[in-house]
């Protein structure tokens, strides 16, 4: 039996009636993954799979309709002619405003990656390889290892002249530092991204996380009640801007989800540094960048988003920014936030906790909440830096936001371009 | 319901495949899945009927022979199977430099078993139309209900599950369907926005439908008093939690903690902890595909192991752990049922399906009249485990003050409740008769590697630190 192509979707969608436009997102991945237990190989996977996902668009009665569906590979003949007939009588039940859908756009590309010419397996042995390298903390382990290395071909046509593709190389990465003592064993949980293979870093970060889980070993909870600004490390900045950063898509303002309009302050008295924040396209080594927007093919544009702790401007999908008049920059996925002056050194000078694993970092904007339990951080009181445990804490994001100093260095983690720390005061630490 | 039409196409390739196959490995198997979902949505401003994100079709072959476990996850499997059968043993070669550190394995029963299990639904019966037309009714009467809600939403999601397993000795067919229903509201009062959701679940359509109706105005009063809900003081308290919060507290303390895959990698407590006190003497645990009728409600798991009814904690012992085939084969254990994929295209590891708390003796009035000062705390937000460490945290959307013993409408949110997994358990003083478990849970490995999953119980009288 013949593989579903993509002329063959074309071709069906033509010979259907009435349908007013056609958009199709085709999607390739190839994944190699090895899977370490003790250091040992437990499993070997590879998966290919191909599918697309189709949007029928119907204008009807001043309105506009539209409906998707998935077509795999294998899908048959018959069904594929029975998926299109549903999609065309769904969207006929639809009545969004119209909205226009973009034209004549042609990207080809690849994201830069080091990785395009590796073989994949040889990639995520190597990453093993310098997880294995890391490993020098006496006592400690990594328990578990998990590596896969994904080739994701995206490309995106519609009926009005798009055809856009881009071929796109990360690495994810999942392991489980462990510290094993007399009376107990402890671990960390570390998962990294990354579209840039860097062995040395790989190793350096691990060699890191081992030294901490060695701490956590040590790590109590603190004897007195803490009342000292806390150090965010750039795991749970990305979390903290994430979900800052939902206030300013266009399509969280027209279904009415937003807390700030644009000119709202996130900071209404900053004490120390401002925020600036800058959603891009892309950003090399960020593995949330893309050539274009790949849901729709748009071109996507670089847009400052919070500008001296203001919502300067919103950001978002062609289809939405029409729904609100304003100009789309296509959904953009690297979140860009501008560095302070401070060195790490001076951010850690005076008494602080610095966390270093939390259960997740709650960021709450509706309730104005931001907190979480803490599983491993360092408290410096001035003089001395411990490691503690069984502790949590709580405050008022909007208080917190006013505190904050970032440091001068820039990391990657995620989808999160940024300081590598920021110091923030204002929680209740219990 | 009978297997998709795709499926049954297929069984015979499939069992051409793990011939062929097994000429060279011990052991094969093929999963194929054909899983359909549509999501039908009615907001204030935009509507939608599309396939949903639970879409899946494609096969899994998995090979072993007595070593490391090799997966190949592709679209189909027609075609030339001494060639297919080629290609996957070729693509799935050791890299040299891994070829002397594998793991070593049990080999793996293959029990003779030929089986077609189905469940009944009225999924079918119901067309997109009639679906969107339940929804914009649904949203239609809670924007109706106040002026202060600035956009409603209703939506339905319907999951329809066909699966095949082939091995050398079995052949298992499987199809069963559930619907998920929701209406949203965001209310806004007082310069302040708060998102309200409730839920229906089930296997027929009709009930699910019938149940969001009646749940209109406990949202639209809950919005009301929500916009009013302050912050917590943090501190340890009498807690009394519902059954969604019951059921967050036996996912994230004790079932995270008994997925064997983690007693292979030493990354669990429990595994020394079988047949030892880690809860309160009243509290009986169970985590099953058998164990009761909810969306993780399967006949046979993605490794071809029959759904099971396993009893975790009996009067507060740890009895046993929950496992996927890879996971048994290393530990020497039989699996139970919980070997559970994402998606065709990612591999099993141990994952919970309903997991839930028995109930107990008392009234629930009776537990609330029993709290001098503490909270009842309502609604599933996220949770996270922590096996090794047994530190737990759950996120619920709310919680509502019990002063002198009566429950009020001084509300608190978001509530977050911390603590060490044996202190909270068995801190556990009484458990309510009431028992509700609801569907419409993911559940991660990680960060990743989502699956629908059940979880719930009784309401559970705790001391635990809330911040």
């Amino acid at each position: 039996m013949q593989k579903l192509t993509l002329h063959d979707i074309i071709d069906a969608i033509k010979r259907q009636n009435g349908i007013s436009d056609f958009k199709i997102v085709n999607t390739k991945k190839q994944s190699h993954e090895l899977f370490f237990v003790h250091g040992k190989l437990e499993t070997l996977r590879k998966a290919e799979s191909e599918s697309s996902v189709v949007t029928l668009y119907v204008a009807h009665d001043g309105k506009l309709g539209n409906s998707s569906f998935e077509a795999t590979a294998s899908l048959m003949a018959d069904e594929l002619e029975n998926k299109l007939a549903a999609a065309r009588e769904n969207a006929l039940l639809i009545f969004d405003e119209p909205y226009e859908l973009p034209e004549n756009l042609h990207t080809d590309g690849v994201l830069e990656s080091n990785l395009r010419d590796m073989p994949p397996f040889e990639v995520a042995a190597k990453v093993a390889s310098a997880v294995k390298k890391a490993n020098e903390t006496p006592g400690c382990d990594v328990n578990a290892l998990e590596v896969f290395v994904v080739k994701t071909t995206t490309r995106v046509i519609n009926s009005r002249n798009v055809d856009c593709s881009e071929v796109k190389y990360t690495v994810n990465l999942e392991a489980i530092p462990t510290a094993n003592g007399e009376k107990q064993s402890v671990e960390l949980f570390e998962t990294y991204s990354f579209s840039e293979l860097d062995e040395d870093l790989i190793a350096c970060e691990l060699s890191a996380r081992l030294k901490d889980v060695a701490a956590r070993l040590e790590a109590v909870k603190p004897a007195k009640k803490l009342t000292c600004p806390v150090i965010f490390n750039a795991y749970e900045l990305n979390e903290l801007f994430g979900e800052l950063i939902f206030n300013a898509n266009f399509a969280s303002v027209y279904s009415h989800a937003n807390t700030l309009e644009k000119g709202d302050a996130l900071q209404s008295a900053p004490a120390h540094d401002k925020l600036n924040v800058t959603m891009r396209g892309k950003i090399k080594g960020c593995p949330a960048s893309a050539l274009f927007d790949e849901n729709d093919g748009c071109p996507l544009a670089d847009r400052q988003i919070i500008k001296d702790g203001k919502l300067a401007a919103l950001y978002g999908s062609h289809r939405f920014a029409q729904y609100l008049g304003e100009e789309p920059t296509g959904n953009l996925g690297c979140i860009e936030v501008e560095c302070g002056t401070c060195s790490e050194e001076e951010l850690a000078k005076g008494e602080h906790l610095e966390l270093v694993y939390m259960s997740g970092l709650q960021v709450d904007v509706y309730n104005d909440y931001i907190g979480g339990e803490i599983r491993l951080a360092y408290y410096f009181d001035g003089n001395k830096r411990v490691p503690v445990t069984s502790i949590a804490m709580s405050g008022k994001l909007s208080d917190v936001l006013n505190t904050v100093r970032l440091s001068n260095k820039q990391t990657i983690s995620g989808a999160y371009v940024g300081p590598s720390k920021m110091l923030a005061d204002g929680f209740n630490i219990f | 319901m009978a297997l998709s039409k795709f499926l049954q196409s297929r069984v015979g390739d499939a069992k051409e495949l793990v011939g062929e196959l097994g000429k060279k490995f011990e052991y094969v198997s093929v999963l194929g899945s054909d899983v359909k979902s549509l999501n039908v949505r009615a907001t204030k401003r935009i509507s939608n009927i599309s396939d949903g994100s639970d879409a899946d079709r494609g096969f899994v072959v998995k090979l072993s022979s007595g070593n490391a476990f090799f997966e190949y996850s592709l679209d189909d499997i027609t075609g030339d199977k001494r060639e297919l059968a080629k290609k996957i043993a070729s693509e799935l070669a050791l890299p040299k430099e891994l070829q002397d550190s594998e793991i070593s394995s049990k080999p793996i029963e293959d029990e003779p078993l030929e089986k077609a299990f189905e469940r009944e639904t009225d999924v079918d019966d119901y067309s997109p139309r009639e679906l969107l037309d339940a929804c914009a009714t649904l949203k239609d009467k809670l924007l109706e209900m106040s002026d202060k809600i600035v956009n409603a939403t209703a939506l339905i999601r319907t999951l329809d599950v066909s699966k095949l397993f082939v091995s050398k000795n079995r052949t298992l067919t499987q199809r069963y369907a559930w619907v998920n229903g929701y209406i949203l509201a965001a209310y806004k009062d007082f310069s302040r926005l708060v998102n309200v959701r409730e839920g229906a679940n089930g296997h027929m359509m009709k009930n699910v439908l019938e149940e969001l109706s009646e749940k209109l105005e406990k949202a639209v009063d809950k919005a009301a008093h929500l916009v009013t809900a302050k912050p917590i003081e943090p501190g340890l308290y009498d807690v009394i939690t519902d059954p969604s919060i019951t059921g967050l507290l036996a996912h994230e303390a004790f079932g995270h903690g008994v997925e064997m895959d983690m007693f292979v990698k030493d990354r669990a407590l429990a595994k020394h902890c079988i047949g030892t006190q880690v809860a309160s003497p009243i509290c009986n645990m169970h985590d099953g595909a058998a164990a009761t009728l909810s969306v993780a409600s399967y006949f046979f798991d993605d490794d071809g192991v029959l759904a099971h009814d396993t009893l975790i904690i009996k009067d507060g012992i740890l009895l046993r752990g929950i496992s996927d085939l890879e996971s048994a084969s290393q530990l020497g254990s039989e699996p139970t049922g919980n070997g559970r994929r994402e998606s065709h295209k990612r591999k099993a590891y141990t994952r919970m399906t309903n997991t839930f708390f028995e109930s107990g003796e008392s009234a629930l009035e009776e537990m609330i009249a029993s709290v001098k000062h503490g909270y009842m705390i309502f609604e599933t937000n996220n949770g996270m485990e922590d096996p090794k460490n047994w530190q737990i945290q759950c996120v619920a959307e709310y919680g509502r003050e019990i002063i002198d013993g009566k429950l009020t409408d001084n509300y608190v949110s978001p509530v977050v409740m911390s603590g060490y997994v044996p202190d909270v358990l068995k801190s556990i003083s009484m458990i309510s008769k009431d028992f509700d478990v609801e569907g419409a849970g993911m559940c991660g490995k990680g960060h990743k590697e989502w699956v629908r999953v059940s979880d719930g119980g009784p309401a559970l009288k705790l001391k635990v630190k809330l911040g």
